[in-house]
This record gives C-alpha cells, structure tokens and sequence, in this order.
C-alpha cells in the first residue's frame, strides 16, 4: 500500500515537473518535426479555446452556487413556498431566476429540498429553470449573441414558460410520489458554525465543483471542437436545419455536448448562420434543463422510471415551445 | 488512491491551469483562442486558479479534515484507479498541448470546413429572400427572419457609420486589421457603390473544393468570442496564374474591385494588378466590433 502511494506521488511529481519544463521552454522549440496534421492542431485550439472561454463562467457559478448552498438554509426558502400546487411554481420560477446555480449543482440542491418536503413538482422547476434563468447565463448568452440580443431575452423567456409547463405536467404525471432513491434518507445538515470555516468551505466547494463539472466541459468541448473540425458545416446543415429537424438536431446536440449553462452560449453562437434562431433557441434552453451529464447526475439520486419520465416531459416539452415560437413570434 | 493524494494532485492540475494561462497571457498567444474584449475574465481565471491551487496544496497537507463539509454534496473522489486516471488526465491534457501548440493558427483546412463566412451568410438571407418572396412556404428556415425582421438588428451601415462614409468618399479602400471586417460587411452589403475602386487587402489564401483554378479567396479569420466561433472574412481574386499562392500563404493584393454573382448574390471580386507575399502578422485573427449593439 505504502508503495502505490509512493509511486502514485511520484506521478504527481512529474506532472508538475512536466508543466513547469512545457511552461519555461515550450517556445523555444519547434514542435514542427511531430508532423501532427493541421486539421488536429485547429481541433486542439478549438477545444481550448471554447474551455478558456467557459472556465471564468464556471468558476463565477460554482463560487456564488457555493455561497449559497453553505450560506443559504433551505427552511428559509420553504417558507415562501405556498401550499397551492399551481401558485407555488411562482415562487418555484423566481427562486430558480435568482438562484444562479449550475445544473450540475442544482441536483443535489434539489434533492435535498425534496427530503426536506418540499413538493416534488416545485423541486423539479427550480431543477429546471435555476441553470437557464439565472443572470450569469443571461449575462454570457448576450456577450456571444451581441450582434442579435434578442437571442438572450427570448432564451429566458421561452426558459420560464417550459419550466412552467414542466412543473404542470410533472405535478399531472406524478403527484407528489417519492422519486427519490430510498437509500438516500434525509441527512441532518450540520455545518460547523465557526465562520472562518465556512469561507474555507466556499473554497472547497468550488475546488471540488471545478472538478466535477470540469471533466464533463471538458469532454464536451472536446466533442465540441471534434465536430466543428471533421464534421464540414454543410453537412451538419443537411442532417436538418428545416423547421422541425432544426430544434430536434440542436437539442440533440445541446443533450450530447452537456455543456455547462454559463458556457453553452459561446458554443451556441458558432452555429450561428447555419441553425434558425429557433433551433438555436432549442439548444439554449434544452441543454440547462437536461443533458447527458445531468442524466447521470440525477440517475444518483432520483428512480431510473422518474428519471425517464422526466426526460420525456422536458424534451416534449421544449420542442413544442420551440415550435409555437418559431411559428407564432419569429 | 487516498484523499490526500487527489487533493495533492488537483493542486498540481489547478497549478497547471494556472501556468498556461500565464504563460499565453505573456507570450500574447492567448489572442489566438480569445477575443481581446474578454480579457478582464481571463485575469479573473487567473486569479481564482492562483487561490484555489493555493488552498488546494494547503488542504492536502490535513487529511484529518475529511468531514469539514457534511453537505450531502458527493466530494466526487472516484475510487476506482482507473477512472480517476483517465479524469485527469482530461485536465492534464489540455493543458499540456496548450502549451505545446499555443501558437497555432486555423488556416485554410478550417477556413474550407467553417465556409466562407459571407457565403454562409449569403446563403442564409437569400433563403430569407425566397421566402418572403413566397410566403405561403412554412418550411422553408423561418427562423432567419429573425435577422432582417428584428427592428433592433442593425445593418452594416449602422454598425460602421464613418467606415460607411469613408468609403464612400475615398477611390481607394486599404483594409488593415481594424477595419478589415467593417468594410467587408459594407462590401457584401452593396456592391454597386465600389465597383471600379481601387482596393489594398491582405490576408490568408484559401479555396473551396468547387473553386476554378482562377480564383481563390484573401481572407482573415474574424472572431467574436473564442476561436470557435470564428468565420472567414475574405475577398475573391479572379486571375489567371494563382497556382503560385498556395493555400495558408499571406498575401497583399492590389485590384480593382468588381462585382461578381454567387449563388444569385453579387459579392466583391478583386481583378488583381499585384499580388505579393507578406509575413503573417503577430495577430493572425480580427476581432468582431460588438459594442455598438443596441
């Protein structure tokens, strides 16, 4: 055991020694003689690229989504939840606007709201709406849709009525049944109350946070810049760009990439000129609500049948939105 | 793999983020996966990665501390070997070609796969026009409409008014890099004020697969954000004896302007007088101008 550890610090060793030599002398030498064709090199600057752009959003969320869920007690949000089903998704929507927490950290949040009996289809439209309604996303979704700012007010409007309708039709389908694994029991929530500890935990909530969503934003702009190098635009364009192919590629690809919501805008803006404004609008309010990566977090905690069933009602539920927009406002 | 070591080793992935972003930052390489104008984020990534690597390495030091955070929120340690490798090295990867190829530029083989910017565009609004002219076709992309219809989307003279009466003014148009896309934009706009200038430009050449041998495009890769959203910004030449100016190669061109129809769009042509070999320049991209939005 003792020798695993050794060997395995050494490996930590080298690494930061291999970061340090590329830091200090990668310039000096060519790496012409590696022969790496162009189009990989392009892919390489791509990926990077999109993951520069996004990491100062993701570190913006995970720290303020620390704050919160260190700072903030879930019992004072439940008290502003009302005992109607269908007046408590007000306050449902405008938690998950002011809340500017990410998908990935929105599950557990959720989750725990749930144990703590909140009703299950309130839980689900913060679930929903807190990763794309939320002030981050608007603020990045403007910056790489400059040139049509209608882009970003469209994305959190059309965001606000599918979480609505979400909420409906969760509250339809399910009632207030117990989706939640069984295993997991309520956990009695005591943080040392000592303040100076609480601020180390923010550091160690968006350390760890950098980590867990790092991997997947990494993964999907890897696929990301995969796509964008091997894939020629116009075929993209011939899988379907029509009115109803459009959004369902587009969601498609917003559920498979898995990017993050402060991110997904930037990737969603060099498909600009290629997708309708609507099949691009698909792809903005999708991917927050559900993709790949969030799945798989949800599968942790929630019943694989609810887990389903909730993938359904939001596809469903944003294609349609996606379609009544295009074909009524646009 | 314990606790200890993966907090030690986030320290070193956090560092190593941290030294390639210095690094690109110092060397000016970062303008070639970023716009200038999210440069104040990047100093804020900076700054972050700095602290967290910080108390990352100071916190691998305690691995008494396991339960400082009972917050039902999976510290997602994975215990499997093999998959923590592989998750790292995710991170380590990235970082490390970084460094390695910060200098690379996209060129003709990215130009040929993204388009021609204006031709996508073009194809774009013409589908536009099509509809409008035939209204009863739903199926027809409604979404573009969007571009034209939005009273608040501003056409290129709007975004470029004092480009827009320069060029009207002035017989001979140079484009260097601050207004290499503002006057493209106003070229693609309306050919018929320009034909018969004299025009200065410069950039990469490229082709498409369907190009005759007498033509091939002068471009610069314009950026919004991140390199990925990038697009070529770029005049046709029409002359015979191109074959010397290989695709990726920088060129100046003097012309004539002419107009050309594609795809039922006029667009500029070049009918070239010189044509000579430059250096690439240190900032091989243009940035879009997005603050004049409304």
């Amino acid at each position: 055991m003792n020798n695993t550890s050794a060997s395995i610090s050494k490996i930590s060793y080298l690494v930061l020694i291999g970061f340090l030599a590329l830091f200090l002398f990668a310039d000096f030498f060519s790496m012409d003689w590696l022969d790496i064709p162009s189009s990989l090199l392009d892919m390489n600057t791509m990926w990077i690229s999109i993951v520069l752009e996004a990491i100062p959003f993701v570190l913006l969320g995970v720290f303020i989504s620390s704050v919160i869920q260190i700072f903030i007690k879930e019992e004072t949000l439940k008290r502003f939840i009302p005992k109607n089903p269908a007046l408590a998704l007000v306050p449902a929507v405008t938690i998950g606007a002011i809340f500017p927490v990410c998908e990935c950290a929105i599950v557990p949040i959720v989750r725990r709201l749930l144990q703590k009996g909140m009703p299950l289809h309130v839980g689900i439209v913060i679930l929903v709406s807190a990763p794309v309604l939320n002030p981050i996303v608007f603020l990045s979704t403007f910056y790489a849709f400059q040139t049509d700012t209608s882009i970003a007010w469209a994305r959190m409007g059309l965001a606000f009525f599918a979480s609505l309708m979400i909420g409906a039709l969760i509250y339809r389908v399910y009632g207030n049944r117990n989706v939640l694994h069984a295993s997991h029991t309520a956990h009695s929530h005591n943080h040392h109350d000592d303040g100076g500890n609480k601020i180390a935990q923010v550091f160690q909530h968006a350390s760890d946070e950098f980590f867990d969503m790092g991997k997947f934003l990494i993964i999907g702009a890897l696929v990301a810049s995969a796509v964008q190098t091997f894939v020629a635009r116009e075929a993209l364009v011939n899988i379907g760009t029509g009115a109803l192919a459009g959004p369902a590629v587009m969601m498609g690809l917003a559920y498979i990439l898995s990017l993050c919501s402060e991110a997904d805008a930037f990737v969603a803006s060099s498909f600009k000129g290629l997708f309708s404004s609507s099949s691009i609008l698909a792809f903005l309010v999708y991917g927050p609500m559900t993709d790949l990566k969030n799945t798989i977090l949800m599968l942790a905690y929630f019943k694989k049948r609810f887990v389903l069933g909730f993938l359904i009602v939001v596809t469903i539920t944003v294609y349609v939105i996606t379609l009544v927009y295009q074909t009524f406002i646009l | 793999m314990n606790r200890q070591f993966h907090q030690f080793f986030r320290s070193v992935i956090l560092f190593g983020f941290f030294l390639f972003l210095l690094k690109i930052i110092l060397s000016g390489d970062i303008q070639k996966f970023i716009a200038p104008r999210m440069m104040p984020y990047m100093y804020f990534t900076l700054a972050v990665l700095a602290i967290l690597a910080i108390i990352q390495y100071f916190k691998s030091g305690f691995e008494e501390d396991d339960d400082s955070c009972s917050c039902g929120h999976d510290h997602d340690y994975s215990a499997s070997r093999l998959k923590s490798t592989g998750i790292y090295l995710l991170f380590i990867i990235p970082i490390m070609t970084g460094m390695m190829f910060s200098d690379h530029i996209l060129g003709s083989s990215a130009a040929a796969n993204k388009g021609f910017k204006y031709e996508m565009r073009s194809a774009a609004t013409k589908e536009n026009i099509d509809e409008q002219t035939a209204p009863g076709d739903d199926e027809a992309q409604p979404g573009n409409n969007v571009i034209l219809e939005n009273p608040g989307v501003l056409t290129p003279k709007d975004l470029y008014p004092e480009l827009y009466e320069d060029m009207q003014e002035n017989d001979k148009l140079v484009l260097h890099k601050d207004n290499y896309i503002g006057t493209i934009s106003l070229l693609e706009d309306g050919m018929d004020d320009y034909v018969g200038k004299e025009v200065v430009t410069h950039g990469f050449v490229f082709r498409e697969n369907d190009f005759p041998s007498d033509q091939m495009v002068v471009g610069r890769f314009g950026i919004s954000c991140c390199v990925a959203d990038g697009g070529v910004y770029g005049m046709l030449v029409e002359s015979e004896d191109l074959n010397q100016y290989k695709n990726d190669t920088w060129v100046e061109v003097r012309g004539v302007l002419e107009k050309v129809e594609f795809n039922g769009w006029e667009l500029p042509l070049i009918i070239p007088t010189e044509i000579k070999p430059i250096e690439a320049p240190d900032e091989p991209y243009v940035y879009e101008k997005l603050e004049y939005t409304g």
